[in-house]
């Protein structure tokens, strides 16, 4: 039995000025101890997904349709109260903005051993410090800063004490949402193996939310690259580097290079994620895709399995090598652009 | 390493017609547009033209003259009466018509009101102009005096200054404005500081505009909406203290004002009996004071943008 | 922590003493005869001689000024006209009546003000909300000594629940001091100005506190609490409210200076011997050194109020001593 099992996931946001289709028809599984990436621009559902595995969603959002698996239980039916239960113990979450994460006006220690008394209570105050000073051990940060105030530690160690706070109840899944972001480009590649390396000591799952796919390449089994809260490719990280199959994912690859490609301008994609109230039809990324046709504006396409456990959502994924050719070239990109004014213009 | 760039169109487009206008005209257009929405708002604006009308005709309004003693028909003066057909809200203990006193009441109230307001709002205003523009020592020298008016407990200087110059309206005027321009001040200088630093103002300068013409022309209509806000506030502040002012025996003799109704009752003992000669002239004040409260509230959501509801 | 300390409390000694200034050439300045200020005008005219060559009123100005402000340090404030003794002795236990009233009407405003804000901003956009946020503001607006006298006439005299004025009733003897401010007779004559007193204050705390409360709501570190399963009424009171509470700490204590000027009509409905009530009979009867000592110990009360404040707030507050 997989760890993790999401099938046909909907969320909706309830919004004063309409329904905003958040995620739709997601559906993956997670093996116990493997790591997924979900990458894309921000705007495409991938916190959103993460956020509901544990159901920490905003008041305006709901799970309208799926179910979420874990451990053999449908976490979209449970209780308030079985949820909570689950949270940091089962699931935890490296949070997005570490600066932020912490309660200002509690020392780091206490911050800790209030995670771990809420769900295990017999555990004593000094067995719970003792369990902290080692957790901060393992990510290398001195004992004493245990007695700090969050203001008083930098934005890396913030981000260690977050992570030690992650996995204070070794938990089964880690959700770690874009980590490094708010770091320095040193510190990040430094404190995201750390994140790896510790993560395979407790055996535990990892769904690893960014958007810089160089990131994915490095840490994860399987990658899932959302857009307009729908999958548009899912696939075994080596498949999906080796053998991208859909436009946008072959778009994100060209906004980071490979160390070799450095110096080159980069190519980026033009426009930005589509407005989900009131999708219009079709492909989302029609609009912005340099090999569009009548087709991908009227319907939606489904996911066409190139090889097993290798997905792609595109009408052409026969035209792939053509297009693979061409997504390397900026003309393709700057003739989207073109075509994004001309429509600005006549509107 | 950041966000893949993103050529963003749309947006570009949404937020230049966000761009705030700042102009009056707009911002009235906006209060009404609020109004349509904020029961509240629109409670408080009909409450206010209510009692502006009254005050305008208050001599028409009252049935009596206020100061005389009526009688009952066997000749005796109509003492404390409960109201009654022919005295709505009563009579004291001279026999005198409460509605009327009531009616009269209202002119005095806002007329301090709105001329304290608008006193201590042009005070304030330009106060906070010239710290805020200025920068520097003028700057800091205005913040200390204002954080100097800070420390005197507003009432009990307006009781001693008002006994220490004769009791009269202009002098409870006087003593009001003395020391409230201290918060329009502060926040206009906010607003200064901000405004300055706008990229149309910096081109006047290089342009050459005078100091004067950078403050009074540019900078001054940008920051008028939150001035009026100010006012607003004000005005309640100044009917407020009028009324403490004269419910303590400084009232300006000669004229009749709400405040001034009740420091008799209250001298008299009424309040052991006649509480129709107490409830009137309160329910004014609060009604008054209210509804300047939420008009000003309504008019802060235009002002403020980021309290607008979502 | 001890440098900060000691700023401020310079400071404050600062404003003391420019307010003292103010004050003095305010009622030094009045048009008419400036000696009426010090100096009782009833009595006869060798002995008003007599008296402003004592208080050295024939000096110029600059030179009262410094005698007047040493005096002071000296916790000289000359003599009232009306009792005829020394101002100080009239109303140095007056202070402790008005910091009574005030702090028990802090006391209920804070109280009821932190909890139903805490509340309010859980339940945000219910009717409730509206309901309890206009009640507030009604009694914000409410003139207090209207609300008092509306108190009396109902609690008082029409229900004879409590007793409409003073602070004890007469030919009542406390048998020691503790009993002075502890006994039940002074209770019920504390209830009715404290409740008035507080719901004056009330909208403060409770607007401040529902609004940091939907500020602290909405940051990262509150999701953070979800994320780690604490129970709702932990993440609420302990994490929440905790953070919530350092604004309305400090807004609270800027808000004394309107407090005590909304309390000095309330003391004087309700006969309450403070100096709220002092400062205004001695505005009516003209006795200005009363009205001139009752005002600088208002404004010092003020201050020292202000002070404590900052102190509590850079004890709650961790981030602000490491600054």
């Amino acid at each position: 039995m997989p760890l993790l099992e999401v099938n046909n996931l909907g969320i909706d946001y309830i919004t004063e000025k309409g329904t905003l289709e958040a995620v739709r028809d997601v559906s993956f599984t997670l093996e116990k101890g493997k790591n997924l990436g979900l990458v894309g621009e921000s705007g495409c559902g991938k916190t959103t997904v993460a956020k509901s595995l544990m159901k920490l969603l905003p008041s305006n959002g709901v799970i309208s349709e799926g179910e979420i698996i874990f451990k053999g239980q449908d976490v979209v039916e449970m209780t308030k109260e079985e949820v909570r239960q689950i949270r940091w113990n089962d699931i935890s979450m490296i949070a997005q903005s570490a600066m932020n994460a912490m309660d200002p006006v509690y020392k780091i220690k206490d911050q800790i051993i209030e995670a771990i008394k809420t769900h295990q209570p017999q555990v004593s105050k000094t067995e719970a410090i003792e369990r902290a000073a080692k957790l901060f051990e393992l990510v290398g940060l001195e004992r004493k800063r245990l007695e700090s105030y969050p203001h008083q530690l930098s934005g890396g160690m913030k981000q260690r004490t977050i992570i030690a706070m992650a996995l204070a109840l070794s938990p089964a899944l880690v959700i770690a949402d874009e980590p490094t972001t708010a770091l320095d480009v040193v510190v990040q590649d430094r404190i995201l193996h750390q994140i790896i390396k510790l993560q395979q000591e407790i055996n535990s799952s990892m769904v690893f939310i960014t958007h810089d796919i160089s990131v994915v390449a490095e840490t994860c089994d399987q990658i899932i690259v959302m857009y307009g809260g729908r999958i548009a490719e899912i696939g075994s990280t080596r498949d999906f580097f080796k053998d991208t199959h859909h436009p946008y994912g072959l778009g994100l690859q060209n906004a980071f290079p490979s160390i070799k490609e450095i110096g080159e301008r980069l190519i980026s994609i033009p426009g930005s994620p589509p407005n989900l109230i009131n999708p219009k039809p079709g492909c989302r990324f029609a609009p912005r895709c340099p090999f569009v046709e009548d087709i991908c504006y009227a319907e939606m396409p489904d996911l066409i399995e190139i090889k097993p456990g290798h997905y792609s959502a595109c009408h052409f994924t026969d035209k792939i090598d053509q297009f693979r050719k061409e997504a390397k070239l900026r003309e393709t990109w700057e003739r989207v652009k073109e075509r994004q004014i001309k429509k600005q213009l006549t509107r | 390493m950041t966000e893949p760039v993103v050529e963003n169109l749309e947006e570009v487009k949404v937020e230049r017609k966000d761009v705030k206008g700042g102009s009056l005209a707009s911002t009235f257009k906006l209060f009404k547009d609020v109004l349509k929405r904020d029961k509240m708002a629109m409670f408080g604006v009909v409450v206010l033209i209510f009692f502006i009308l009254v005050a305008a005709f208050a001599p028409l309004i009252a049935p009596y003259d206020p100061y005389e003693m009526n009688r009952t028909e066997d000749g005796a003066i109509a003492r404390l009466e409960p109201p009654s057909a022919q005295h709505w809200f009563g009579t004291t203990n001279l026999g005198r018509d409460v509605f009327s006193q009531v009616v009269m009441g209202s002119r005095i109230a806002l007329l301090v009101g709105f001329l304290a307001a608008f006193l201590v709002t042009f005070i304030g205003t330009n106060v906070g102009l010239i710290a805020g523009y200025y920068g520097g020592a003028i700057d800091n020298f205005l913040m200390r005096v204002v954080d100097i008016m800070y420390a005197l407990p507003f009432i009990p200087f307006v009781i001693i200054l008002v006994a220490l110059l004769d009791p009269s309206i202009w002098n409870i005027i006087l003593a009001i404005s003395l020391l409230t321009w201290r918060t329009v001040a502060r926040i206009i200088r906010s607003q200064v500081l901000s405004v300055a630093n706008r990229p149309f103002i910096k081109a006047a300068k290089v342009a050459g505009a005078s100091d004067l013409r950078i403050m009074y022309k540019y900078i001054a209509p940008n920051i008028i909406p939150i001035a009026l806000l100010e006012m607003a506030f004000m005005v309640s502040w100044a009917i407020l203290a009028e009324a403490s002012v004269s419910f303590i025996g400084f009232g300006d003799p000669d004229v009749i004002s709400w405040g001034q109704i009740l420091h008799t009752s209250f001298l008299t003992g009424a309040i052991r009996t006649a509480w129709w000669w107490v409830i009137p002239p309160g329910v004014a004040i609060v009604l008054v004071l209210v509804a300047i409260f939420f008009t000003a509230r309504a008019f802060e959501e235009i002002v403020n943008p980021r309290l607008r509801r979502r | 922590m001890i440098k900060m300390v000691l700023k401020r409390l310079g400071q404050t000694i600062l404003s003391l003493v420019v307010v003292a200034t103010i004050i003095f050439f305010m009622f030094r300045l009045m048009p008419g005869d400036p000696t009426a200020a010090v100096v009782d005008p009833s009595i006869s005219t060798e002995a008003r001689e007599a008296m402003i060559q004592r208080l050295g009123l024939d000096q110029p100005l600059y030179q009262q000024y410094f005698s007047f402000l040493s005096d002071a340090v000296r916790g000289d404030l000359g003599r009232s006209f009306y009792y005829r003794r020394p101002v100080m002795e009239v109303i140095g236990d007056k202070v402790i009546n008005t910091l009574m009233l005030m702090l028990s009407a802090m006391l209920i405003a804070y109280v009821i003000g932190i909890l139903v804000g805490a509340y309010l901003a859980w339940k945000r956009g219910s009717k409730k909300e509206a309901t309890l946020i206009s009640i507030a503001l009604t009694f914000r607006s409410a003139p207090t000594f209207w609300v008092g006298m509306l108190f009396i006439m109902f609690f008082s005299f029409r229900l004879g629940w409590f007793p409409h004025s003073g602070m004890r009733s007469s030919g009542y003897e406390a048998a020691n001091t503790f009993e002075v401010f502890f006994s039940l007779d002074f209770l019920r004559h504390l209830f009715l100005p404290a409740v008035v007193a507080g719901l004056y204050f009330l909208a403060t705390p409770l607007l401040m506190m529902r609004n940091t409360m939907l500020e602290v709501l909405g940051e990262d570190f509150i999701e953070m609490c979800h994320a780690k399963g604490l129970k709702e009424k932990v993440i609420l009171y302990r994490h929440a409210a905790r953070n919530a509470l350092l604004p309305v700490v400090t807004t609270g204590a800027l808000f004394l200076g309107q407090a005590i000027g909304g309390q000095v009509l309330i003391e004087y409905v309700f006969g309450w011997p403070g100096l709220g009530t002092e400062i205004i009979q001695a505005a009516q009867r003209h006795d200005y050194p009363l009205a001139q000592a009752s005002f600088l110990l208002i404004a010092l009360m003020v201050m020292i109020m202000n002070f404590l404040a900052d102190l509590l707030y850079s004890y709650l507050d961790p981030r602000i001593t490491y600054k």
